[in-house]
């Protein structure tokens, strides 16, 4: 990348960041505007930018905070994507109850919610997920193990309900 | 509101062995993927016919996406003075500015001729292998005789012509790609790798490589007169290869300057 600037910020990495923003929101055009929002953010924090690693991690976790900030401000129907159910390995939880993932989620640290979408939604490795937030493997999987927990929980009581 | 035609197909994982979503969508970009994972992707995929579609689909993904929105639209506005505001404060902010020398001086150089503009510039990557060992070419690097070099290339669209060759610090020209003859045409690709690789011969001392991407092309003839002519003019002594970082032809260029040592 011999001139680094936005747009080539966005040639390479506006894809992976739309689909994160896809999957997490669901509609094109709201992933779209969040691919926007991360830019926007990316001009507003861009001393944390670091030139000697991709940026890509970084830019990821900016698209789950705008994600998870539209999520709360609009609370309409998101969820992880058509794939979450199945991959949360939670069984019986129905179409209807996948917003609650999200809803879940967005009681979480930052942090967990990097890790977990990373994790269900991205099918990252927890290796992969471990280079990429700077975490050792072992916490990462516990994270994983951590919500896991709770989601389970909360389906229990949604079903006992 | 309506969804794009954009692909939505299914990219999970066949198996716990398969790469993730995240590593097929990364080694689509040039030099995102680490040299040793890309090697490992690269194996997989000629033994995973599931993940070789998995990475069609993405790639296919990635096109449609960037047709539709080619640069980023402005938010809400009309105008778009929203995103030049951005735009304008980004290239001037200081920190962004020290990124970018950084990651200059970390680049191999590129020429002004380049005939390709924009996201259409292809790219190349330079693997060195030593001893089993394979680690990502630099700018500028010491290399052994006997290391062996291979290149993968990118072209995000159409057709182009490829040429690289080797300079050394006495003006010796030897074409690596595709040997004694024109440049060769490629087409729109991703990271596909060169046939064979280029083992270093005995000669100690400085060299540079020179990947050529034109649109008509380039001889070895024309490559001897743009080094004759970049070396400077007869009766004086000629420039360093160093100091040459671009030829003078109409050709996008990466340039990975060598200096070999036993």
């Amino acid at each position: 990348m011999a001139t680094l600037d936005v747009d080539q910020l966005y040639r390479r990495y506006g894809h992976i960041l739309f689909r994160r923003c896809r999957s997490l929101l669901r509609r094109d055009e709201d992933a779209m505007d969040a691919v926007q929002d991360v830019f926007a953010k990316v001009l507003k924090y861009s001393s944390k930018l670091d030139p000697m690693r991709s940026p890509l991690p970084w830019l990821l976790q900016i698209a789950n905070r705008v994600c998870f900030d539209h999520y709360t401000k609009n609370r309409r129907d998101p969820v992880l994507d058509n794939r979450g159910d199945v991959q949360m390995g939670v069984e019986g939880v129905r179409s209807e109850q996948k917003a609650d993932l999200m809803e879940i989620l967005s009681e979480f640290d930052q942090q967990m919610q990097d890790i977990v979408v990373a994790y269900h939604v991205e099918e990252m490795t927890m290796e992969e997920i471990s280079a990429d937030i700077g975490l050792s493997r072992k916490t990462v999987g516990k994270r994983i193990e951590q919500f896991q927990q709770s989601l389970e929980r909360v389906v229990k009581e949604r079903t006992a309900s | 509101m309506t969804e794009t035609n954009l692909s939505r197909q299914e990219l999970r994982r066949p198996s716990e062995d398969c790469p993730s979503e995240m590593t097929l969508a990364r080694s689509l970009i040039a030099d995102e993927l680490p040299t040793e994972n890309r090697h490992r992707l690269d194996q997989h995929l000629q033994a995973c016919r599931s993940c070789a579609t998995r990475l069609a689909t993405l790639s296919t993904e990635r096109r449609a996406f960037y047709q539709r929105y080619p640069e980023l639209p402005p938010p809400d506005a009309p105008a778009g003075t929203r995103w030049s505001w951005i735009r304008v404060v980004w290239r001037f902010s200081p920190a962004f500015i020290a990124g970018v020398w950084v990651l200059f001086l970390l680049q191999p150089p590129t020429t002004d001729h380049s005939p390709f503009k924009g996201a259409l510039t292809p790219a190349v990557s330079l693997h060195v292998e030593r001893g089993g060992a394979v680690f990502e070419g630099r700018p500028e690097m010491r290399l052994k005789p006997g290391d062996r070099l291979r290149f993968d290339y990118s072209l995000p669209e159409g057709s182009a012509f490829l040429h690289i060759v080797n300079v050394d610090n006495d003006g010796r020209i030897t074409s690596y790609y595709p040997g004694a003859a024109d440049s060769l045409p490629i087409n729109a690709t991703e990271h596909r790798f060169l046939p064979g690789s280029i083992r270093l011969d005995d000669y100690r001392g400085r060299e540079r490589i020179f990947c050529l991407f034109s649109r008509t092309p380039i001889s070895i003839k024309q490559i001897n007169e743009a080094v004759a002519t970049a070396r400077g003019q007869e009766g004086q002594p000629p420039r360093d290869i160093e100091a040459i970082d671009a030829l003078p032809l109409d050709a996008y260029q990466r340039t990975y300057f060598i200096q070999k040592e036993p």
